[in-house]
């Protein structure tokens, strides 16, 4: 199995220990989320690489992927969630955006942000439930990308993530 | 944008109402106009002089107009219209409302909205409808186009001790 879906399957395992044991550990909720991210992020990096980048030679596509950055991303999905979308992806759609793609930029800039709180922000304490919502979203989105990805308009999102930051000029 | 400057010309005590120099403050939010109200409080506590109406997308962050009571005043308007709607679910028992800068040191508002939580881990159905009602509250702000980019969490409701 490709490496997102491990990652998703491996965040409904953490976000599951410590059932019917009392409150689970804070490790594992922030654990589930921050992995439930990275499930994310990888899936949409690994298509807008594949995209932009020839398969040879052998590791360029690695390259080019690791370099891919997260504020970079968050932003190009808010062009994408915004209501209207940014007019630089409008001016490169040939309709409006597709639901699904919308709730795929919603879902990357929703976790990403927990994200953050999960790994760094100890003052904020995850509970189940919040991180079974989190997952959730997490799995939909990757049930929306497959419905979407060939679209046009998921193929301008797929650029933007790599170069939203550099559109202006 | 509101300004208290259309009433006070500059910082200090020299104001269209001599001897009060006054805060602009959010009197009134109405998210199905998209629009706020803001009036000057004089220093003895008074709201005096014209109500300044103010689009959403026009209050930027950190105006004077960019106060945690005007967030919470949109909020709990929005929660209302939501009532009034009927969306508003049972599970939801509380809210909380804050701004600060999200990961990426963008200006943020952060919405919590506080359930009921499940006994043990809640079934597929009903975090489906933990999860409609976040996108629900997302995408009606993200509707308003705030200077503040929204984010809904969620959180379990706990009594108070």
């Amino acid at each position: 199995m490709p490496l997102p879906h491990d990652l998703l399957e491996q965040a409904r395992f953490l976000a599951q220990r410590e059932a019917g044991r009392g409150r689970p550990r804070q490790a594992s909720l922030r654990r589930a989320v921050s992995t439930a991210y990275y499930a994310v992020f990888h899936l949409l990096s690994a298509d807008a690489t594949a995209q932009a980048t020839p398969e040879g030679p052998a590791g360029l596509r690695e390259r080019v992927q690791r370099s891919l950055q997260h504020a970079t991303m968050k932003a190009a999905a808010n062009a994408v969630q915004s209501n209207p979308p940014h007019p630089r992806i409008l001016a490169l759609s040939t309709g409006s955006i597709p639901a699904p793609l919308v709730s795929v930029a919603r879902g990357f800039v929703r976790l990403q942000d927990e994200r953050h709180k999960a790994d760094y922000d100890l003052a904020d304490q995850f509970d189940r439930s919040t991180v079974q919502t989190l997952i959730t979203d997490a799995e939909q989105v990757f049930r929306d990308w497959i419905s979407v990805r060939n679209t046009d308009e998921a193929r301008v999102f797929l650029a933007a993530l790599m170069f939203w930051n550099l559109w202006s000029k | 944008m509101a300004s208290n400057r259309a009433v006070l010309a500059e910082r200090g005590p020299q104001v269209s109402i001599p001897g009060h120099f006054g805060n602009l403050e959010v009197v009134r939010v109405d998210v199905r106009k998209w629009e706020a109200e803001f009036q000057v409080r004089s220093a003895d506590g008074s709201l005096i002089g014209p109500k300044f109406p103010t689009r959403f997308s026009m209050i930027r962050p950190d105006s004077e107009e960019d106060t945690i009571k005007f967030w919470k005043m949109l909020v709990d308007d929005l929660f209302r219209v939501l009532k009034e709607n009927g969306e508003l679910p049972d599970f939801v028992k509380d809210k909380e409302v804050s701004t600060d800068n999200d990961s990426t040191g963008e200006p943020a508002l952060y919405v919590k909205i506080l359930i009921k939580p499940a006994r043990g881990e809640a079934d597929d159905a009903t975090v489906d409808r933990w999860n409609d009602f976040v996108h629900l509250v997302q995408d009606r702000l993200m509707r308003l186009r705030l200077g503040r980019l929204p984010y809904v969490r969620l959180g379990e409701w706990r009594r108070k001790r």
